[in-house]
């Protein structure tokens, strides 16, 4: 494989770097299982990177892969599996500590979600899609988008709101509408 | 802002794990396709001023070097080649148009008076029984102190430097280039054959690979199990180390070939084959035999299992053999059986035992049939990485040349896989090519139904594929697929949980359908590989790894051939011999006297040194990025040691040769642009001319596929040279066993 490819790689890679490690601790629910997620999505992005016909499609397409990989990873990879590849990558030496105790409980929240449900809410909540890129991300219509994030704002207000039992649920939905209508 | 979004807020300002350094690390450690570049960069990155100090030490080697390049010549290796033609018997008598300039001792001498300090051109250096690596290296490491740049400047006054092409290591061809050859008659031979650009090593860089170098042999690492010495007349010997040594201390080389290509070949093949090629002269004088002995070298950890069966030849029938073969988890078996080869040799467990098939035929234990069962590979399977296998079976009937290429990507598998026909001997075999990776675009297959295989029609040939080879990690059998539109590969890996999503492609258009697939417990899927002998045709080679497992099962194979299955692949991957760097080694330090190959693995490359890795860094950047010959653009290197881009040349595209090595018959495979008049030779790595291949033809545009006779042709390393009326020139090397 090229300097080239690894370089130019790299220069798109670096803009998303944040976002996508933001995206894979959400989806994967740990800083540990986000890492390993970032890493796997980043081999399977660069091995087909000369897919990328545009460096604009580029983000999608990795979040694209991430979720992917997400799905089938969770599916047959056990926890162990994880833990032996991350020794292999030694990307854990540095911890960054703790998460704050909201995010956790976001994260576990989140874990509750059905899998589409999900990832719509990370995307658009935490990554910042657009609701027509998620629905290009998730290969679905933009109204199934929409009412996935309606649900899924709901559920996740129900979750948390049971424990801090301080949230308005209307306020939430209404809140959520006007976003979405923006 | 309400409650949620302030957890989502927080969420989106956590801080990220993955730094920049991370990502190529990512890249860097896991992807082993840019390990060898990448860590190169790595390298090179991090000592700059290394790096510098070498560079411009180079150039100014270069400089002074190329003052005396001219006068030189190759007369070192003319001497050598003389020898060799001399004792050639075979009724070959090479051209040698171009006659050897006499070179002028007494001028060479007066010169050096003069220019005393000066490090001289390398076959300077070797008439004076200098090595010249020893006199330049140490320059370099000594740096700005001890060089006299005084003297330089004088010496550099007194000969200002002339353009010139001539580099540290370039030997010259002794057919030298005719710069009116393309108006001239073009089939005089007056061809520029590139001779090996071998690298040269100073002694202890030369250790540092694992040759040690004495005055009547040297020795090279062999599988980090034996030194392996070769002796000036050319006997071989071995000497097994102690068992505590550093397993991984050197590289194995490719292969050992004397300065010219010539006598005896040393291979040593993947899987810890060594093999050593030579001709000889019978008892009645008239016919000359090749001979090839193979051993299997990676049997020393054997004693394992203490109860293998002891194999008696002559003893034991066929079927007998394959009940030894079956069960027996460290079984190392080496059966190696050749076109004109009677000889035999195979080693169970330590003991290694030859033998002569005729007599083992007038025995009677072994009927002819039985023999003839080690014969042709039918159908292949090369095991890609440790969980993906990758079976082709291909019909028998396209006979009709032309070459289809099939490619297989998996996610994270990087390396490349050529499974040629070239490994056959069999022309009914289509040439199968297996690559990997990024070259998958536009490729189109149709899946159809089939029990436990997914049959993929392919430009009209069928194609079985295990669905295990599907699978990344859950292994999906197919029930059932209606699908009968065009598929692309790609699409079948990006799969969810239990699912097999397949994309059609309709015109641009993306529309994904979805297959029923069914998740098969991992425990059903064997890891088996299975190996289809033919009865009628010529042998191939049949090597155990330490625990492999063959079997056979009789309910399965017909009268005409017979299936082996293994736990492991067969090993049918060979070397790319153009790709292979030629170190050159000489054993009292003067004349070269062998060339050992090595394939540009990291762990070869690790032990070069880093001036030599600069130099040749252009071809391994060309060599990695290309996978087929041509792929890239030729760059304008007159030093290459590795022969990247030397497949095509004007109207001639993709020059490929198999089978390669090649006994007796091999054939040569290129697409011409525009229709051109051909001439096919072989030469030697000196660039004298071995054999003409028929007489110069009038070709029409398209592919060409042309049979190479190579018969009476001593084993050893050649080139094959294609040779259009308007000077374009192509050429691979061959290795002829």
């Amino acid at each position: 494989m090229s300097r080239r490819k690894q370089k130019l790689f790299l220069e798109l890679f670096e803009p998303v770097r944040a976002d996508l490690s933001r995206f894979c601790m959400a989806l994967a629910g740990s800083r540990f299982a986000g890492n390993d997620l970032v890493s796997d999505t980043i081999l399977a992005a660069y091995q087909s990177f000369d897919k990328v016909q545009k460096p604009a499609a580029f983000k999608s397409y990795l979040f694209t892969i991430a979720t992917r990989t997400n799905n089938s990873g969770r599916a047959k990879h056990s926890k162990m599996e994880y833990s032996d590849s991350i020794d292999e990558y030694q990307l854990t030496t540095e911890n960054k500590g703790e998460l704050d105790a909201d995010v956790e409980h976001l994260y576990q929240a989140l874990a509750q979600l059905p899998d589409k449900q999900k990832e719509a809410i990370i995307l658009f909540e935490i990554s910042g899609f657009r609701i027509a890129e998620i629905a290009k991300i998730q290969n679905a219509t933009e109204s199934a988008v929409k009412s996935q994030l309606k649900r899924g704002r709901e559920k996740l207000t129900d979750i948390l709101v049971e424990k801090k039992t301080i949230i308005n649920e209307s306020d939430n939905v209404k809140a959520f509408s006007e976003k979405v209508s923006k | 802002m309400n409650d949620l979004d302030k957890y989502f807020e927080k969420a989106r300002n956590v801080e990220p794990d993955i730094s920049q350094d991370d990502t190529r690390k990512i890249l860097a450690g896991k992807l082993s396709d840019g390990g060898i570049i990448t860590n190169l960069y790595h390298k090179i990155r991090t000592y700059p001023m290394i790096t510098t100090l070498i560079t411009s030490a180079a150039i100014v080697g270069i400089l002074m070097l190329s003052q005396f390049a001219e006068p030189t010549n190759d007369s070192t290796v003319k001497q050598n080649n003389k020898t060799e033609i001399t004792d050639n018997s075979d009724g070959i008598v090479p051209e040698q148009e171009d006659k050897p300039e006499v070179y002028d001792y007494k001028k060479e001498k007066e010169f050096n008076k003069e220019n005393p300090p000066v490090p001289s051109d390398s076959n300077f250096s070797k008439k004076a029984g200098l090595n010249y690596a020893d006199n330049i290296i140490p320059e370099e490491e000594d740096g700005p102190e001890s060089y006299d740049y005084k003297k330089e400047k004088d010496f550099l006054k007194k000969n200002p430097p002339k353009p010139t092409d001539v580099t540290l290591l370039k030997r010259k061809p002794s057919t030298k280039l005719n710069s009116d050859s393309r108006e001239n008659n073009w089939t005089n031979d007056e061809v520029n054959i590139k001779s090996i650009n071998s690298l040269k090593l100073a002694n202890d860089e030369l250790e540092a690979l694992g040759i040690v170098a004495n005055r009547d042999n040297f020795k090279i690492n062999a599988f980090n199990k034996y030194a392996f010495t070769i002796y000036a007349n050319n006997e071989k010997d071995r000497e097994y180390f102690d068992e505590d040594r550093d397993k991984d201390a050197y590289p194995t080389p490719a292969m050992v070939t004397t300065s010219t290509g010539f006598k005896t070949l040393t291979l040593f093949k993947n899987d810890g084959i060594e093999a050593i090629v030579d001709r000889f002269e019978s008892e009645d004088g008239d016919s000359k035999t090749l001979q090839i002995t193979a051993s299997s070298t990676s049997n020393v950890d054997l004693d394992i299992d203490e109860n293998l069966p002891e194999f008696k030849f002559g003893e034991m029938s066929f079927d007998e053999y394959k009940s030894m073969l079956s069960g027996h988890k460290d079984s190392s078996k080496v059966i190696s059986q050749f076109e004109n080869l009677e000889d035999f040799q195979l080693k169970v467990g330590n003991k290694e035992m030859t033998f002569n098939l005729k007599d083992l035929l007038k025995s009677g234990e072994m009927s002819s049939e039985t023999i003839d069962k080690f014969i042709k590979v039918k159908e292949l399977e090369g095991e890609v990485e440790d969980d993906i296998s990758l079976k082709v079976e291909v019909d028998a009937n396209s006979k009709d040349g032309t070459r289809n290429e099939f490619r297989y990507i998996k996610k994270k598998i990087d390396r490349k896989v050529n499974l040629k026909s070239e490994d056959l001997s069999e022309e009914d075999i289509e040439k199968i090519m297996i690559t990997s990776l990024d070259s998958l675009d536009g490729d189109v297959i149709e899946l159809v139904e089939s029990d436990d295989d997914v049959q993929v029609n392919n430009n009209g040939r069928t194609i079985h594929m295990p669905i295990k080879s599907l699978g990344e990690g859950k292994k999906i059998k197919i029930k059932s697929t209606s699908l009968n539109s065009d598929v692309n590969v790609r699409d079948l890996l990006q799969r969810s949980s239990d699912k097999v999503m397949l994309k059609k492609i309709i015109s641009n258009e993306d529309e994904a359908q979805v297959i029923d697939g069914t998740v098969v417990d991992e425990s059903d899927i064997n890891t088996i590989t299975t190996l289809n002998i033919d009865t009628d045709k010529k042998v191939g080679m049949l090597i155990n790894k330490p625990g492999q497992t063959v079997w056979t099962d009789d309910s399965e194979s017909d009268s005409n051939t017979t299936r082996l299955y293994s736990n492991m692949s067969f090993s049918l991957i060979k070397h790319d011999i153009n790709k292979l760097i030629p170190i050159e080694v000489s054993l009292d330090g003067g004349k070269t006297d062998f060339i050992v190959w090595y394939e540009a693995t990291d762990d070869f490359l690790e032990k070069l040194p880093s001036r030599l890795i600069q130099k040749i860094n252009p071809e391994l950047n060309a060599a990695d990025d290309q996978a087929e010959h041509c792929d890239n653009e030729p760059v304008k290197k007159d030093d290459a040691v590795m022969d990247v881009w030397s497949g095509c040349s004007g109207a001639i595209k993709g020059m490929k040769l198999y089978p390669n090595p090649a006994v007796d018959q091999s054939s040569v495979e290129l697409s011409l642009e525009e229709n051109r008049n051909l001439s096919i030779a072989i030469y030697n790595l000196s660039g004298q001319l071995i054999k003409r291949i028929g007489t110069p033809t009038q070709y029409s545009k398209g592919q060409l596929n042309k049979p190479l006779d190579l018969s009476g042709i001593n084993p050893g390393l050649y080139y094959v040279v294609v040779k259009s009326e308007l000077g374009e020139q192509a050429l691979q090397r061959i290795i002829i066993e």
